[in-house]
């Protein structure tokens, strides 16, 4: 039966993508290639960093274990992490879970394919990452072709355990909250894990021990090199994979068998655990014990209650409201903020050093140009969302007594206001860590309005034309062409302003470029709202 | 008062509902017709959710189309699918539709404790309502669209998922608002509601007007008078299934 619910999904796989991306022959190769370049580039890369390692006297023979020991037990971490929504949404939340345990299907068997599906949609991060570093590790000792095909199968094998973590973690959520606030709990604890983990991987960087490259720090390389795995580290299964890899590669095929059948043991162990947990979750009614999400009142109350007439500014304040508690009810929307937000702060702090030899003035205002290009992404984004963030409840909205000029003034100030206050904490931070002149801040402060409603004009109008009401995760707000073209114009306005800025402090001066890029914004957000609402008015309702 | 003159709506070339002429005043009247007959399009024109390809709307004497704000002033809408603002609360929804309306807060408060306690929904006012059933989300929506004391109230399948008691307490709403002079108009697919309830009756199938008037009306211009609602529907609409059925059923 396992097999037929797989061959149901693969029709339902196949049927989505002839008729989606698959069905357009340029969609597919753009499609095929995202998902080949990054792991390609990756495997390249680590390829031959890895041969520098081995074969560069200077190198310790343990500097490549450890690298390999830490990122995957990293990864084992992290996928335990990423599969707590992934597995709250298909084994609690799935739309075919009533229909598959009402069938005549054996409860567990359900539960497995489960539990399989979210394994195969939490294993993104292994793909990418996970296997080119193996791929590059049996490249780099010219290992045989039995080396690979073990390789691949133990860590499909692997990838079942931090699966498992997950249900553990997702089960002991759902006795606290509701599935969904869980899920949305769980979703915003990935999102700043993730960052976490590229924040410190952007201030570790793995440049400095790579002898290829100009950031190579030697010191620092022997330290790794040197550095003795922990013993405790020997309980963890990403270990056993590795170890059993290094074993096998250096031909103590015995030792690579135990750990291999020690991970085989415990992935069969954990994939049955899990149908039985999930079971017993749903026949002990753990799913219904948290039926509803009461929200304590007059705790976020704007405006005190009234028998007067309601005015057009309370109105509009209403909506800000509305879509302050849509967005902060929603940690998925909250996670994206705070994604750019560490943008906004990490990028300059990384890229500081690297501004080259600009002089000394533009060197200051440097790391706040990518600020600003955050800053500026994050408005168009935002903004953008703020149409399609009403769902399919914008029917209702449509038939209220209201102009489409109200609702989009709304949307712009709600996206400038909150925006604006993230830009001016992280400039303020920046400053004060760079130390930089009292100059420099106060002209990234007076950019920073215009920027912001540039990109809000841009994503206000984006928002509108390629809205999708009927999404279920806030990445498909928007048409792919819409977010393709969110991207490329933020950034291309971006780009124009700052060429404005050189060109015009290059032959007048500084503020000269100031004011003409603010004019350049103005106009921008002028053009971009007045086709928004002229979109939005003629919208028609087919949901 | 509803007033729609000669609309058409043309999807592509496809015409969802073609020259329809109608007046609706202080009335309980019920909108009848198969899947697909242009119920729905008919309702989104007339609550400028979607624009007639031609003809004229009036809603309380006012232009749609010309005048959509003070003409959507006049109505309420409880649309076919409760689709509400999930990450809210019953209460904050409905305090964000009374403000949108324009109702004094103190107005909002009262009639929202008075409605949601006729709808047996009380004590989940402070729930989210991505945690409530289709039902629940069905009667928030219809308190949602009392809350300002439209003078015409739209609903399309409005009692799709409540329990007996809420449609019972429904009917006697609707009743008592009809008697108190709003118009109320309503698509439906249960004829015994609409049999009940209204005091006439439009059928519509493949965008076309088939017939207008009150269900004495209706019979007496139908091929048998002393039928029910459901003859005369089918009588209207054709019954081109019923030999598939019967075939299916003699080799079932």
């Amino acid at each position: 039966m396992l097999f037929k619910l797989f061959q149901n999904q693969w029709c339902i796989a196949k049927n989505g993508w002839s008729r989606g991306i698959g069905g357009k022959s340029k969609w597919r190769v753009l499609f095929l290639l995202t998902m080949l370049a990054l792991p390609i580039w990756i495997f390249q890369a680590a390829k031959g960093m890895f041969q520098a390692w081995l074969y560069l006297p200077e190198f310790s023979p343990n500097t490549l274990y450890n690298f390999m020991s830490g990122t995957f037990m990293g990864l084992l971490f992290l996928l335990a992490i990423s599969g707590v929504p992934i597995i709250l949404h298909y084994e609690f939340l799935g739309k075919d879970l009533p229909l598959l345990l009402s069938s005549p299907i054996e409860r567990r068997t359900v539960f497995q394919f489960k539990f399989l599906q979210a394994a195969f949609f939490n294993s993104t991060l292994f793909y990418y990452l996970g296997f080119p570093l193996l791929g590059a590790l049996a490249a780099a000792t010219k290992a045989p072709v039995y080396f690979y095909i073990i390789a691949f199968i133990a860590s499909l094998f692997f990838l079942i355990i931090p699966n498992f973590l997950s249900i553990l973690a997702a089960v002991s959520l759902i006795r606290i909250i509701t599935v969904k606030r869980a899920k949305n709990l769980a979703t915003a604890l990935v999102g700043i894990a993730f960052l976490l983990a590229w924040t410190g991987f952007q201030f570790l960087r793995l440049s400095r021990l790579d002898p290829r490259s100009s950031d190579f720090a030697p010191v620092l390389s022997t330290h790794f090199g040197h550095q003795t795995v922990l013993k405790i580290f020997s309980v963890f299964p990403s270990e056993w994979l590795i170890k059993m890899l290094f074993r096998l590669k250096d031909g103590f095929t015995g030792t690579a068998a135990l750990y291999f059948f020690m991970l085989l043991a415990l992935s069969l162990l954990c994939f049955y655990l899990s149908a039985a947990f999930i079971d017993w979750t749903y026949r002990n009614d753990l799913v219904n014990i948290n039926q509803g999400t009461k929200i304590k009142r007059h705790r976020f109350n704007i405006f005190p209650k009234s028998a007067g007439a309601v005015t057009t500014t309370k109105t509009i304040l209403a909506i800000i409201s509305r879509d302050i508690k849509l967005i902060y009810r929603d940690s998925r929307h909250l996670t994206q903020i705070f994604f750019f937000f560490t943008m906004m702060i990490v990028f300059p702090l990384i890229i500081k050093n690297d501004s080259g030899d600009l002089g000394r003035v533009w060197n200051n205002y440097f790391p706040y140009i990518f600020l600003l290009l955050f800053a500026s992404l994050m408005s168009a984004s935002l903004s953008s969302r703020l149409i399609p963030i009403e769902g399919i409840s914008y029917g209702l909205m449509k038939s209220y007594p209201l102009s489409s000029g109200k609702i989009i003034l709304a949307k712009i100030s709600f996206s400038f206001i909150s925006i604006l206050a993230i830009v001016v904490s992280a400039t303020w931070f920046l400053a004060f860590k760079l130390k930089s002149p009292h100059y420099v801040f106060q002209v990234v402060l007076w950019f920073s309005p215009f920027v912001i409603l540039a990109s809000i004009g841009i994503g206000i109008f984006l928002g509108v034309k390629y809205a999708r009401f009927d999404w279920d995760n806030p990445k498909r707000m928007l048409h792919l062409h819409g977010l393709l073209q969110l991207s490329f114009f933020t950034s291309l306005m971006f780009l124009f302003g700052v060429l404005i800025v050189s060109f015009t402090s290059h032959y007048t001066n500084l503020y000269a470029g100031v004011v003409l890029s603010s004019l350049y914004c103005i106009t921008i957000i002028w053009a971009g709202t007045r086709n928004a609402v002229r979109r939005l008015e003629k919208l028609e309702w087919f949901f | 008062m509803i007033f729609l003159k000669n609309i058409s709506k043309t999807f592509d070339s496809f015409p969802a509902v073609d020259h329809l002429t109608l007046e609706v005043n202080k009335e309980f009247f019920v909108f009848l017709g198969p899947n697909g007959a242009g119920k729905t399009s008919t309702i989104k024109m007339m609550t400028g959710l979607i624009a007639p390809t031609s003809g004229e709307i009036s809603i309380n004497g006012i232009n749609l189309l010309k005048n959509p704000i003070e003409a959507k002033k006049q109505f309420g809408l409880v649309p076919d699918q409760p689709a509400l603002y999930e990450k809210l609360t019953a209460r904050e929804f409905v305090q964000f539709v009374g403000t949108v309306y324009k109702v004094p807060d103190t107005k909002v408060e009262e009639r929202m404790n008075r409605l949601f306690d006729i709808f047996e929904l009380a004590d989940r006012l402070d729930d989210l309502i991505e945690d409530f059933s289709h039902g629940m989300k069905q009667k928030v929506a219809l308190v949602a669209a009392l809350i300002h004391e439209p003078a015409v109230l739209f609903l399309d399948e409005p009692t799709m998922g409540l329990d007996p008691h809420a449609v019972r307490n429904l009917k006697d709403l609707l009743r008592g608002l009809v008697a108190k002079g709003t118009t109320v108009f309503m698509s439906t697919h249960i004829l015994e509601i609409a049999e009940q309830m209204c005091d006439r009756v439009g059928i519509i199938d493949k965008g076309k007007l088939l017939a207008v008037g009150t269900l004495n009306e209706l019979r007496a211009n139908s091929s048998s008078p002393g039928g029910s609602l459901e003859d005369i529907f089918l009588e209207l609409t054709g019954t081109p299934y019923q030999s598939k059925v019967k075939d299916f059923l003699e080799t079932f």
